[in-house]
């Protein structure tokens, strides 16, 4: 609406969805810088960590990591066909279910460490794993309690909760690959 | 620019709990994060004056006092660790849940979806929760005061290794520091929450007309505000988890090799204190100008009011407060120069930090300008808005000294640098709030603050943080070093024990001074003058609309703007002032 | 209210102004070499900021009192770009100028090399005392091993007894001789918290981290009693970590040195 074609109104404008869509992208993106800052100060924390460290023994990727990451991946494509559909209960069902997937094999992975006796406290390496993979699994259950609401809230906020909860989904996998690559793409 | 129209359809809350409690009104929650503020700086002004009584008469002992904190005095005079404690949770109180929320999340909340036209803000449920989550890091921080074994002795700061090794380290340093740490983790979520919702307000649900370069400056402050907060709070939030696990996981992220501490031998190994520093710091210069910032804008939009007339160089004031924004960010080094940091970073940091200097100086050149030639009104906002320029320009001046690695080998942890932050954060800041508060209580509650009583208050005020806070810069020449429970062991500070009993006595009357702002606060909610609906002839849309506003700001008529914030005094128009939605005639 | 705002602005300025001017309370007096150039940049920078300040608390009195209400109308005038610019260039000149020169002795501060004859004295810094260690005539520091720390038993810096090196290192707890005249190397260090060594006459602070190792020199001019001072929080002890610092001369510096090393 342009200022050029004013005239005086006589009530409160409807909610414009196009302006709430927008808005709503708004919000979450502006989240998604926040939560950026957060990742980017573990980054640098570790990166100072590791040149200090004479003693830094990095341990190998657990393979399971493997399977993980390919269920987020899997995970955010089906989510994104839901998202361009529209609809299609399948797609978003695969979606949440790879979700799942990844933090059960996340847990699997601390579970597979801990076996081999590596914890918090005796590895710098594995200490920045356990904090990154804990941050990131928090973050990816708030996503994943964000995908469940779509088919449950009101049929006037579906789409800019689907599509504020896929901009976050996307981005938690393309975090998840950074993760990767920060803690074993570097040695 | 394309103008946005205001995208929510509300409905008014009914019952008590929805209406005042669990509410999602702006209004609401920014009047509830200025009540949490009040009584935050209630519990800082008491810590303060138990510190500034040991600070004057360490050996004297406080029978009364004991009475309440048995462990603070130990059957004596207060114990060191007391002194510190109190110095911890003073500096910390008062910076987050302060200085922190009243500017921002208290009057901006409230003022900022008004002056930008809007119905309510962005997201009004996560900004109910920002309010409530903020609460409950309060009550944690409480907690953190009253835990068993201490409250923290780390500073505000909590460097490590002190902050990250634990009772070993001193008294305070267990339950009372896991506490802290995880009140401000939380209070760090409140902040995202807040800054989400300011953000998308002022980019998505400004009025018709409500261009960009048509904010006032209150709003462009709080819309930077929100910048800074929204990019260093993450920060402190991952250090604070370092930290935590450092203490409870038996990590070694800020804890080296070798230590021995109280001759029990650490086993950890590999950290680096200097990376809590980093991080820290990182947070903790852009918080600072989170904390002044806002004020700066309301000294702006109030100095024009009174005076009648525009501020000098909108533009420029704009793009000053996002120079200082952007620049804050890069000068976090400078609280670092004596580290053991390097000292060409100590150089880079250096020049960054004067250079921050120049758009604030930019500001204090453009509100002296604004009040040339001005009809000076003497309310008492506009009194408090005076003294934040004295104020600013005192505080501001010895950052130029401060700034400089060679000088401040000198002057780095001496009571030269409390007396710098405390003039512009705890003073200056402070000014900006009360200013606000005399500005914008009549449209808030309906009624005027006691204008001859706030012109006491001021008085005693600014008199008194001038006697209570310049002293201290000679103390600190002195080489007097700070966080020191009193000065008696070293013999080259004796004869500065007068300075610190005059500053204790300035400070008791200053604080008692301050209960005459209460008061008036609370006999003016029912007794105060009824303020119509632009008591101050002043020109931004929250002086549009009744006092106190009806739930949805604007009523049934969407608000339109047709001229900029500042039109005070403009050659032939009919009154000394246009209202930004007065029509477009009202210019001629 | 307009004249007593505008005599206390103008009060505020002056006062301040006076105080310093008066140097009614002052630095410690100086002695040592690096801290003249110090002091110097202090002074210029304390005599430019407080013109800055005098100037602008004048000016806002005087500009409270002029620009009171009278019932008149204000003047419109709120922008002059050549203005803004001046005054910015000019600030913009004075602080890049203040930072350049501070910078340049802060250069000078901590890139003159260390001569070969200082004086090499270590310090370990603990809550709530300073470790001072001098290594002897080998001129070696032993080694020493942060295992072997035993307060207790009075080994406070963990020396090594099988090293020989360290057999003749001469080892006290806040008390520290130099001689006076003579560059001095101290190398940091901390055993437990940060910590901060602060001479003030000496115009020397550094703070003592552990895990780190962190030289500072500097050269004394004057004999005297002096005192050390920590300059970071290290717990509750932290007002009370006063170290003694001696310069003397020479001869008697080496004759205190053989007297402690015999104790």
């Amino acid at each position: 609406m342009s200022v050029a074609t004013l005239e005086l109104p006589t009530g409160p404008e409807p909610a414009n969805p196009k302006v709430l869509l927008r808005t709503s992208l708004l919000g979450m993106k502006l989240a998604l810088a926040g939560i950026g800052m957060l990742f980017t100060a573990f980054t640098s924390a570790y990166v100072v960590r590791h040149g200090l460290d004479p003693d830094w023994h990095a341990m190998p990727m657990p393979r399971i990591l493997a399977a993980n990451t390919l269920a987020l991946l899997i995970s955010s494509l089906s989510l994104e066909v839901y998202r361009r559909r529209r609809d299609g209960r399948f797609w978003l069902a695969l979606s949440q279910v790879m979700g799942v997937f990844f933090v059960a094999g996340q847990v699997a992975a601390w579970r597979q460490l801990q076996a081999q006796g590596v914890y918090l406290s005796n590895n710098p390496h594995a200490a920045f794993f356990y904090v990154l993979t804990a941050a990131h699994g928090l973050h990816i259950l708030g996503g994943l309690f964000a995908l469940g609401g779509i088919t449950v809230v009101a049929e006037a906020r579906r789409i800019r909760w689907l599509e504020a909860a896929s901009l976050y989904w996307h981005f938690m996998g393309a975090l998840w690959l950074y993760l990767l690559f920060l803690l074993f793409g570097m040695n | 620019m394309e103008v946005h129209v205001a995208a929510h359809q509300h409905k008014a809350p009914t019952g008590f709990v929805q209406k005042y409690i669990f509410s999602m009104d702006h209004k609401v929650i920014g009047i509830q994060y200025l009540t949490l503020a009040m009584a935050a700086v209630t519990v800082g002004m008491i810590l303060s004056l138990l510190m500034r009584l040991r600070l004057a008469w360490p050996t004297e002992k406080w029978p009364m006092l004991a009475h309440i904190f048995p462990n603070g005095f130990a059957g004596g005079p207060m114990t060191p660790e007391f002194y510190l404690a109190m110095l911890t949770m003073h500096g910390t109180i008062m910076v987050f849940f302060v200085l922190t929320t009243a500017p921002l999340s208290g009057f901006g909340n409230y003022f900022l979806p008004i002056q930008v036209g809007a119905r309510d803000m962005a997201f009004p449920f996560m900004n109910m929760m920002s309010f409530w989550v903020t609460l409950v890091s309060f009550c944690v921080m409480l907690m953190a005061l009253f835990a068993t074994g201490g409250a923290p002795i780390s500073g505000w700061t909590a460097y490590t290794p002190l902050s990250a090794v634990g009772l070993i380290g001193g008294p305070g340093l267990g339950a009372g520091q896991t506490l802290w740490i995880i009140s401000i983790a939380i209070f760090c979520v409140g902040s995202l929450l807040t800054a989400l919702n300011f953000l998308t307000t002022v980019l998505n649900l400004r009025a018709r007309g409500m261009s960009l370069m048509r904010m006032p400056l209150t709003s462009w402050a709080w819309f930077t505000t929100a910048i800074l907060a929204l990019l260093a709070f993450p920060v402190l939030l991952a250090g604070g988890v370092l930290l935590l696990l450092d203490r409870v996981g038996g990590t070694s992220f800020f804890i080296p090799a070798g230590l021995v501490v109280s001759d029990r031998h650490l086993t950890n190994s590999g950290g680096s204190p200097l990376l809590w520093q980093h991080l820290f710091w990182f947070f903790g210069h852009p918080e600072v100008y989170i904390a002044i910032l806002p004020g700066m804008g309301v000294t702006s939009h109030i100095l024009s009011t009174f005076s009648r007339k525009p501020v000098f160089a909108y533009k420029a004031m704009v793009g000053a407060i996002f120079a200082i924004g952007f620049i804050s960010y890069v000068v976090w080094g400078h609280h670092m120069f004596m580290s053991g940091m390097s000292p060409y970073t100590a150089m880079a940091f250096s020049i960054t930090t004067m250079a921050v200097g120049v758009p604030s100086a930019i500001k204090t050149f453009n509100w002296l300008a604004t009040l040339w030639k001005g009809q000076i009104r003497f309310t008492c906002a506009m009194l408090f808005s005076l003294g934040f320029v004295s104020l600013f320009v005192s505080g501001g001046v010895t950052g130029m000294l401060l700034a400089q690695p060679a000088v401040d080998i000198f002057l780095h942890d001496t009571y030269f640098v409390v007396a710098h932050f405390h003039i512009i954060m705890g003073v200056a800041a402070i000014f900006g709030i009360f200013a606000g508060m005399y500005y914008w209580y009549p449209k808030m509650f309906g009624r005027l603050l006691d204008e001859g009583w706030g012109k006491v208050h001021f008085w005693f005020s600014l008199v008194g943080v001038y006697c209570i806070f310049m002293p201290m810069h000679f103390l600190g020449i002195a080489g007097h070093p700070r966080r020191y429970a009193q000065l008696t062991e070293f013999k080259y500070l004796l004869h500065l024990q007068p300075l610190h009993v005059f500053i204790s006595i300035a400070a008791f009357i200053t604080v008692t001074a301050q209960v005459i702002f209460f008061f008036n606060f609370f006999w003016s909610l029912k007794k105060g003058k009824p303020a119509g609906d632009n008591p101050w002839e002043s020109t931004s849309l929250e002086w549009s609309i009744p006092s106190p506003p009806p739930f949805d700001n604007f009523g049934p008529i969407e608000p339109i703007v047709h001229h900029g914030p500042y039109e005070y005094s403009v050659p032939g128009a009919a009154r000394d002032y246009i209202m930004q939605t007065d029509p477009p005639e009202a210019r001629p | 209210m307009a004249l007593l705002l505008g005599l206390f602005f103008a009060a505020v300025g002056t006062v301040t102004v006076g105080l310093f001017l008066f140097k009614v309370w002052w630095l410690p007096e100086l002695i040592s070499v690096h801290g003249a150039a110090i002091d110097d940049q202090m002074i210029l920078t304390l005599i430019i900021a407080g013109t800055v300040f005098f100037l602008a608390q004048i000016g806002l009195g005087c500009f409270v009192w002029t620009f009171r209400g009278q019932g008149r109308k204000a003047s419109n005038w709120h922008e002059n770009p050549k203005l803004e610019f001046t005054w910015t260039a000019i600030t913009l000149v004075i602080f890049v100028g203040l930072g350049i020169s501070g910078n340049r002795i802060w250069a000078q501060y901590f890139q003159t090399p260390v001569p070969r004859d200082a004086v090499m004295v270590e310090i370990t810094a603990q809550q709530f005392a300073w470790n001072i260690r001098y290594p002897g005539a080998d001129g070696v520091l032993g080694r020493t091993n942060p295992a072997l720390i035993d307060d207790a038993a009075g080994n406070y810096i963990g020396l090594d007894p099988k090293d020989a090196a360290g057999k003749d290192d001469v080892v006290t707890q806040n008390l520290m001789a130099i001689p006076v005249n003579r560059p001095i190397r101290v190398m940091l260090r901390s055993k437990d918290v940060t910590h901060s060594f602060f001479v003030p006459p000496l115009r020397v602070k550094q703070d003592a981290v552990p895990g780190l190792v962190i030289g500072v020199s500097f050269t004394a001019t004057k004999t005297g009693e002096y005192e050390i001072a920590c300059a970071e929080l290290c717990g509750m002890q932290h007002y009370k970590m006063r170290g003694r610092l001696l310069v003397m001369t020479q001869t008697d510096f080496e004759q205190w040195l053989k007297t402690r090393a015999a104790m």
